[in-house]
């Protein structure tokens, strides 16, 4: 285990935007692996930072304001934080792809499908136009586009939104990475659109064994096709284990707050839970702990310390006072646990 | 009258806004270097003319032709003098008035035409748009420029004249904005609950749709006032618009043209004058509008 | 398509007829022209036979439905300066006009693209600097005055290049440029701000995601939507430049339609001025027309 080389390893990352005062860190702290054909799940609410890991991983943070102002990135071994942007530019849609949430503003509305797919075929590989166009037909076909000889010919506004993600989906995949970025990827599609879209994404990690990177917002999403999960709050992760640990036994207050206000579609209850007030913004985070000011069981120490990362066995990780001073509480009741062996077993 | 007060309050919140924003827009002046720069030029160009008696030198059409073409600072006239030996600077003082008279007046005028144009168009639609929209299309298919020259070979020289012919030519711009936004306000809640209280049509249209066009036509007319001091001079300069003595700089310039070869400074100095005022009215423009109309201007 | 190209015809015909009409009258009711063409002492029949030769002792209505009818056959009458053909003369000078104006275009087009392009990507730096610096000073600059200074550098001070006058390449250079500075900054500055807008899209973090070099993306995938917008302003800049070129033709003594106009203007040559007028209706409208087909063309998002 130890002499494997895990596909991303992110090290104590920090992000940070300038402004016109001092820069302004978005992501604190961040570390987390990923191996070969792994899927992992960062979830959060908006404003958590989520998005912003996932961009500094692909090296596409806002420029000039975003940078990463400490901490590594390794892809396969290899430091790529820091990278020059020619470098940067060989891995972008080759080893790492990345899709995007608004499949209906990501496409070029002035170019047609077939030369947008192109694009990443022309960077990465040496094939001929007619092996390009072989490739990209394949491809769409793999991601369940029909007729995709007269598609690579249209624009993407003749299209539907479940059709575009397809398209993003297949313009990631075009050069085969070892890892898939998938930033909130259903969150704008419907119901059953998003379902067909996360089937499509679990067949890619199965069948190529492509490393996922899952961000959302939705914890049912995550349940879904994700092997582990990183819970994100005010750019800190919070809680990282695995995908069964998480819903079996969350320990931090926001995991389980956000567990609880999942939807449930077995059974219904008659309100849905929710986590009173909003994620903080990064120039108001409160002292200790930045979940303290909506947490029901923070403490005195809570919001004067910053809570310690406590591991509690197999790969599992929470930053929380209460877990820090030996458990003697269970603060999960016992009737919300239910509730989520159901969502998990649906 | 309960639901009227509605609209009232509407209103009367609006008035209360806009004298805040007056006063956070100055503050905001004072902070950008280009507006401040642009307001600065145009308080000094409004300064020099109101006061030209004062400031200018030498009498302005007062002929000497034993002091002609004196190169600038000869003979105690900083910017030399001209065919006639009258002093430039005396004239270019005296030239403010005209640029000003033009880029306050006409401006308004046409401004007042357009609006009045576009608020009908827009509010009663029907024949009535179509007939007055139908207008606006024939004067646009035409160069700006050509048209103030045409009316003005008609109607004949002089500053009226060619203040009429500015106004005739320009308030079509007005006509086409002020349209498309009384189309947009018309549809507005508070427009709607009017019509459903029976408030009078000339109520609506004053109390609540006029001073919802507040800044387009500040935006616009903004933009207007350099065209237009611009347009004046190119027309002087023809030879259609403001004659000789009078000074402006568009004839000045005309007049100096003839002497290109040997006395640099007529042309230089009034067209000089015109470029700085240009500048400063185009500057302060686009602060206005980025202030004013932030959505519309974030990179302009 | 077929019915918007029919649509936009007879719309076309309706501007220009009324464009002419509304010259017409004016132009007739500012007074008559025989005492301005006539000396002040020629004997009264002198001026009954101007009159009746040039058709003014009919009443105005009678005098419009004969220009109307006359128009439409392309028959403006004789130039009351020259004897000649007044729709002759104009198409005479057309030529020299679209030159200089369709060279004013390539250039301002070929020089500001390039500016506003750079200085988008490179927002805030000093190149962008000095190139917002050069657009907002471009646009105070009225052109008859950069004319008369670039006379008085190039033509007075350094001898290299000619006043005026038209014929040769060497004599399009001033006039050239001085019609072509306004829209330099005018089209500078707007691809600049299309710019800075398209390269927010998120369709750029696409191109971006996929590895695509800085370059390509800026003059391809973000330059051709820039360019939708741009293309308009471009064409219908054609319209302003042949208003422009009448100011830079008197400057410059450039042979074209512009300074007929004037010439004819100041002589109350009014079959000249009406012909003249026609013909700047007609390509104006018609500049339009052709905005309106190029946008569909180039804009794959509409279908007429």
């Amino acid at each position: 285990m130890s002499t494997k080389q895990p596909l991303l390893e992110i090290r104590n990352l920090d992000v940070s935007f300038r402004t016109q005062n001092d820069p302004l860190r978005i992501v604190h702290g961040l570390s987390l692996t990923l191996e070969q054909g792994e899927t992992i799940g960062i979830v959060g609410e908006s404003g958590s930072g989520k998005s912003v890991t996932s961009l500094a991983v692909m090296g596409l943070l806002p420029q000039p304001t975003g940078f990463i102002s400490n901490g590594e990135i390794l892809l396969d071994g290899r430091k790529i934080s820091g990278l020059k942007e020619k470098e940067m530019r060989k891995l972008r849609g080759n080893e790492i792809s990345m899709i995007f949430q608004e499949p209906m503003t990501s496409l070029n509305p002035v170019f047609t499908i077939g030369d947008q797919l192109s694009e990443p075929l022309k960077q990465h590989t040496k094939l001929s136009k007619k092996e390009r166009k072989a490739r990209i037909i394949e491809i769409l076909k793999t991601v369940g586009i029909p007729r995709p000889e007269q598609i690579i010919h249209e624009y993407p506004h003749q299209l539907s939104g479940g059709m575009r993600q397809r398209i993003m989906i297949s313009l990631a995949m075009l050069a085969e990475p070892k890892l898939l970025i998938a930033d909130e990827p259903t969150t704008a599609l419907d119901v059953t659109i998003q379902a067909q879209i996360l089937d499509l994404i679990r067949r890619i990690n199965k069948k190529k064994n492509t490393s996922v990177m899952l961000i959302t917002h939705d914890l049912g999403v995550v349940a879904e096709i994700c092997d582990k999960v990183a819970v994100m709050y005010a750019g800190e992760i919070v809680e990282y284990t695995d995908v069964r640990t998480l819903f079996d036994k969350p320990l931090h207050p926001y995991t389980q707050g956000l567990i609880a206000s999942m939807p449930n579609m077995n059974e219904r209850k008659g309100e849905l839970h929710s986590i009173p007030g909003n994620v903080p913004r990064p120039t108001e985070l409160p002292t200790g702990c930045h979940f303290s000011t909506r947490c029901t069981f923070a403490m005195d120490r809570c919001h004067k310390e910053a809570p310690p990362t406590i591991s509690s066995g197999n790969n599992h990780t929470v930053s929380c006072w209460l877990h820090a001073i030996e458990q003697k509480e269970e603060p999960l009741e016992m009737e919300e646990e239910n509730n989520v062996r159901h969502a998990i077993t649906s | 009258m309960s639901q009227v007060s509605v609209g009232d309050k509407v209103y009367v919140a609006k008035v209360k806004k806009k004298e805040r924003k007056i006063v956070s827009l100055t503050k905001r002046l004072v902070k950008s270097p280009f507006g401040l720069m642009g307001f600065l030029v145009i308080l000094g160009v409004c300064i020099v003319g109101i006061f030209a008696p004062v400031i200018a030198p030498f009498n302005p059409v007062e002929t000497d032709l034993t002091k002609k073409l004196l190169a600038p600072m000869t003979g105690g006239h900083l910017l030399g003098t001209d065919q006639l030996g009258r002093d430039i600077l005396s004239r270019i003082i005296y030239g403010t008035r005209i640029s000003l008279i033009i880029g306050i007046t006409t401006v308004f005028f046409a401004g007042l035409v357009g609006t009045t144009v576009g608020v009908l168009a827009g509010y009663f639609r029907g024949w009535l748009d179509v007939v007055l929209m139908r207008i606006v299309d024939v004067q646009l298919s035409f160069p700006f420029i050509l048209l103030v020259l045409i009316i003005n070979a008609v109607l004949g020289t002089g500053l009226k004249n060619i203040m009429i012919s500015l106004i005739v030519v320009g308030w079509v711009s007005y006509a086409r904005v002020i349209r498309s936004e009384v189309l947009a306000i018309r549809e507005k809640e508070f427009i709607h609950s009017c019509f459903a209280t029976g408030v009078p049509r000339w109520e609506i249209i004053v109390k609540h749709i006029v001073p919802n066009l507040f800044t387009p036509l500040i935006v616009l007319a903004s933009l207007q006032v350099s065209t237009f001091i611009i347009a004046e001079a190119s027309v002087s300069f023809l030879g259609f618009g403001v004659q000789p003595p009078t000074p402006a700089w568009g004839n000045m310039l005309n007049e100096g043209k003839n002497f290109i070869l040997s006395s640099w400074w007529l042309i230089t100095f009034p067209g000089l004058a015109l470029v700085i005022t240009t500048l400063g009215i185009n500057l302060f423009g686009d602060w206005l509008r980025d202030e004013l109309d932030p959505e519309m201007n974030q990179n302009r | 398509m077929l019915d918007f190209i029919i649509k936009r015809v007879i719309q076309t015909v309706i501007v220009i007829f009324l464009a002419l009409t509304v010259v017409f009258f004016l132009i007739r009711l500012s007074g008559d022209p025989t005492v301005l063409m006539l000396p002040p002492d020629a004997p009264p029949e002198q001026y009954e036979e101007f009159r009746k030769q040039h058709g003014f002792d009919q009443p105005l209505h009678i005098q419009y439905v004969d220009f109307i009818k006359n128009s439409v056959k392309g028959d403006f009458g004789d130039s009351i300066r020259m004897g000649t053909s007044a729709l002759g003369l104009v198409v005479e000078r057309i030529p020299a006009t679209f030159q200089l104006a369709l060279t004013a275009l390539t250039l301002s087009v070929v020089i500001a693209i390039p500016i506003g392009v750079i200085s988008a990507y490179k927002r805030n730096s000093l190149t962008d600097r000095l190139g917002v610096g050069f657009t907002i000073l471009g646009q105070a600059i009225p052109n008859f005055w950069l004319g008369l200074m670039l006379i008085y550098v190039f033509s007075v001070s350094f001898k290299m290049l000619p006043a005026g006058g038209g014929g040769s390449m060497i004599h399009l250079i001033l006039p050239t440029v001085t019609l072509a500075m306004h829209s330099v900054a005018k089209f500078a500055r707007f691809t600049r701000s299309t710019m800075l807008d398209v390269l927010r899209k998120d369709y750029i973090r696409t191109a971006k995601a996929s590895g695509t070099p800085t370059n390509k993306i800026l003059m391809k995938y973000a330059l051709k939507n820039a360019l939708i917008p741009l293309l308009t302003l471009i064409s219908l800049e054609l319209g302003t430049l042949l208003g422009g070129a009448v100011i830079v033709e008197v400057v410059f003594s450039w042979p074209g339609l512009g300074r007929l106009l004037m010439d004819s203007l100041l002589n109350r040559d009014f079959p000249v001025v009406l012909a003249g007028v026609f013909f700047i209706a007609l390509i104006y409208t018609f500049i339009n027309f052709v905005t309106d087909m190029l946008y569909a063309v180039v804009n794959p998002q509409i279908r007429l």
